[in-house]
Parts: C-alpha cells; structure tokens; sequence
C-alpha cells in the first residue's frame, strides 16, 4: 500500500513493534544494530517490554494439566547429572541410606500386602497400561521385567489416586530411567495438621520403602523428586505421619498408585 | 501481593534466576508455580489448542532452564524473559502454519484486552488487577486492535496497517502510544517496580 512504501524507517519509531514482536527479521535486524549502536535505548524499550509482559495478565484464566508440571521437572531433573541432584521436596527427604535401613518386614507388612493387592485389583480397570500388572504378588519378578523394560525405555508416567473413596488426591509418578528417583506430582491433598507431614513409600511386596517427606502448597498441591527404588517397587503410596517422618507408615493412605 | 509491595517478589524472582544460573531444579518448581499458569493462558491465547499450548511452555521453562546461565539480568526479570519466550514461541507456531489471524474474526469482533471479568478474576488473589484494568481501559479503542493484532494475533505491523487500511506509521505510532500509555499507567516508585506475581 502506498502509505507504508513512503513510511520511514527511523530505527527508533519501531521499539513498539519491536517489543510486541511484531517486525519482519530485516527490520528487527536493523533495531539490533540501533541498540547496539545506542545502548541507552535499551533501558527505553525495556520499559516496552515491561508493559508488553503485563499482556499475559489480561487474558482469561486457563489451568494446564497437572502433567505438565510433572513433564517439566522431569526433564530438568533428567537434565542433571544424576550424582549431583538436589532435593526437589521442600522439606528433607529421606536419605537413600536410610530408605534402606527402614527395608525389612514390619508388623504392617501385611498392610500394605493389602493394598498392593488392592491397588493390583484397581489396576485391572484402568486400561492397557496395567496388562503387566495383572496377577497377583507372585508375578512379582514377571512386573519387575516389565518395569526394567519400561525404564529402559524412557520415562514412564504412572497415575496416583485418592486411597479412599470421596478422596481428591491425585496426581501422577514419572519415573526416571535408569535411576532411583521419581517426580511425583499430586494434587486435593488434604490440609496437614499441626506436627504432621506426608511420607511417600514405594512399596516392594509387601515392604513399604520410605522415599520422602513433603509438606504441600496451600492449595493442596505438591510436586518434587522423592529418592526410592523404582526399579524393585510395584506401588506407590503417600501416608500422613509424624513430623520428621516414621520408619514404618503409621497413618493414613491418602494416595496410591501402582507403578 | 500488589505492585507496591513487590519488593520481596522482586527479589523472589532474582533468587529463582540465581539459582536457576546455578543448576538448582528447586528454583524451576518455583518458577512455574508462580508463572506456568499465567504462560499457558497466554499460549492457549494464542494457539487456541491445549495440546500446542502445553508443548509451548513446556519448551519455554525448558529454555529458561537451560539457557539460564548465559542470561544477561540487565535485559529484564525471569518473568520477563519466560512470558517473551513463550510468547515468540507461540507467535512462531502460528507464523509457521500461515494462520496469523483466523480470517473470520473480523477485526471488530477481535476481543479487547479487558472484555471479561472473568480475566481478572483470574488473578484477583495476586494482582492489584484493577490498576492494569484501569491502565487497559485508558487505551483507546483503536490502540488496543494493533496491540492485540500484533501481541495475540502475531501480525507484523506492515499486515496490521493493511488490514486496518492505515498507514504504517499510524500503526508504529499507535503500537508506541499504546505500551508508553500502559508502563505510565503501570508505573510504582523507583525501586518497587517489576515482577508481576503469580497468576497461576
């Protein structure tokens, strides 16, 4: 059109375009150069920027699937190298070397005998995902082949549900490849109270592993890493215990999920 | 949490890229705690598919991730850096499979910047949203059509003054008007600007 072939093309009068990213590679090329040549510009069209980043905000509410977040941290935890992880829990998880202490029959081993066989039986609805669950607990070593080949494969991602009926909980577990670690994310946690915090087990036949304490979001979400080992367990399940955590679950299940 | 007391948000958002810089994956769950729900609801904006929203931002956090450690802080706030990214992303998609603006939404019709309150519902726990309302409102109607062709619609501004039948530097010039009009509006005292909070 005849009124932009005789614009002019003063470098400065395209910041605005510039900032709502809204100029052709040529023409952003050229306002680099300006601000290369100009640097006091930069601070004047990071103010641009500043205004453009509150556009977002005006835009209706929209929430993305909890798995996002799930997919996210497992990337970046997947990112690093293995030996120098960080914790991902905002309180301490448990050490795998006392994970390991706490591995031996229990008086609740026939608990959580228990809800490993529920949670086999739950898995029966739930889809192709849980073919290689089928069974009982003596087709122990056949799901740890499977699990080592899923893990072989890449990450896998595991529904976690409420452990009760009526429960919100829920969430997913993307285990790791390769390694004893895991992201779990969940939401609909109920509200702890004072002197409690939720413990995540893994749970090895009919011994539950402790993987980590965690204490949820206001709004009853959380997600982080919890240490564990993946590769041996058939589920997962998160109990409320005493601050500091216990070495066999005491109190309630809120969540679970095979793996 | 509004913009005059951001001081500790601020700071907040400087230690999440600090130890981003420093390959902590804790600071990547504060960040999208505090803005993965604000960058999916600008992708999805954008894109209009959840799918393609959702791979955006994930590809945003994971650059900021990644990239952290060679950003340069004078260029603005993690906010900043994370909503441009997946903003440029999301633009790209939809320069890519040529389908800048759906061809029937007539300009008309294209929604104003403040048309819903469910949009400031949205953010009504963290935003001192009725001064952006207030800072939006002010922007006449034809200013806001070229900041939404560009910034949601990914027109440049040579295709928005040919869809709006003006010239271009009418365009440039109401593009300018429009974001001096907001950061004025938007403005706190020095040294209590910045970091939006969490919308998400």
């Amino acid at each position: 059109m005849t009124d932009t072939v005789h614009d002019n093309h003063d470098p400065h009068s395209l910041l605005g375009a510039y900032a709502l990213y809204a100029l052709p590679v040529d023409e952003v090329a050229e306002v680099d150069a300006y601000l290369a040549a100009y640097p006091d510009v930069v601070g004047e069209l990071a103010t641009l920027e500043e205004a453009v980043t509150m556009l977002p905000y005006s835009v209706e509410a929209a929430a993305p699937a909890p798995q996002l977040r799930t997919r996210i941290l497992a990337q970046v935890y997947a990112d690093l190298d293995p030996a120098v992880v960080a914790p991902a829990s905002r309180t301490a998880p448990v050490s795998l070397d006392a994970e390991r202490a706490y591995r031996r029959p229990s008086a609740f081993g026939r608990m959580w005998g228990a809800v490993a066989a529920a949670l086999l039986l739950c898995s029966v609805g739930l889809g192709g995902w849980a073919t290689t669950l089928r069974g009982d607990l003596n087709q122990r070593n056949a799901v740890i082949a499977t699990q080592q080949q899923i893990l072989a494969a890449g990450n896998a991602s595991k529904p976690v549900f409420a452990a009760a009926p009526g429960g919100g909980a829920k969430g997913e577990v993307v285990l790791l490849s390769s390694r004893e670690r895991a992201v779990l994310t969940i939401s609909g946690l109920p509200s702890l109270a004072a002197g409690k915090t939720y413990e995540v087990w893994f749970i090895a036949g009919n011994t539950p592993v402790g993987a980590g304490l965690f204490s949820p979001n206001m709004d009853g979400t959380w997600s982080g890493l919890v240490h564990g080992d993946v590769t041996n367990a058939q589920a997962i399940a998160i109990s409320i215990e005493p601050t500091g955590g216990s070495k066999t679950p005491t109190g309630d299940i809120v969540a679970q999920g095979t793996l | 949490m509004t913009l005059r007391d951001e001081t500790a948000d601020l700071q907040s958002d400087a230690e999440i890229l600090h130890q981003i810089v420093q390959r902590d994956p804790r600071a990547m769950e504060a960040l999208y705690d505090r803005y993965g729900g604000v960058a999916f609801a600008l992708a999805l904006r954008i894109l209009r598919e959840r799918g393609a929203a959702e791979d955006v931002v994930q590809e945003a956090f994971l650059n900021v991730w990644r990239q952290g450690a060679s950003y340069d802080t004078r260029r603005g706030t993690v906010r900043t850096w994370l909503l441009t990214v997946v903003h440029h992303r999301a633009i790209d998609r939809i320069r890519s499979q040529k389908a800048k603006v759906r061809d029937d939404v007539a300009i008309d019709d294209a929604p104003m910047l403040t048309a819903k309150e469910d949009t400031w519902k949205s953010v009504s726990e963290t935003l001192e949203r009725e001064q952006i309302r207030t800072a939006l409102d002010t922007l006449p109607k034809e200013q806001r059509q070229v900041v939404e062709l560009a910034y949601f619609g990914g027109l440049s501004h040579s295709e928005i003054a040919e869809r709006m039948g003006i010239p271009l530097g009418t365009v440039k010039g109401r593009m300018r008007l429009a974001l001096d009009k907001l950061r004025d509006a938007l403005r706190v005292p020095e040294g209590q600007r910045t970091g939006m909070e969490h919308a998400g």
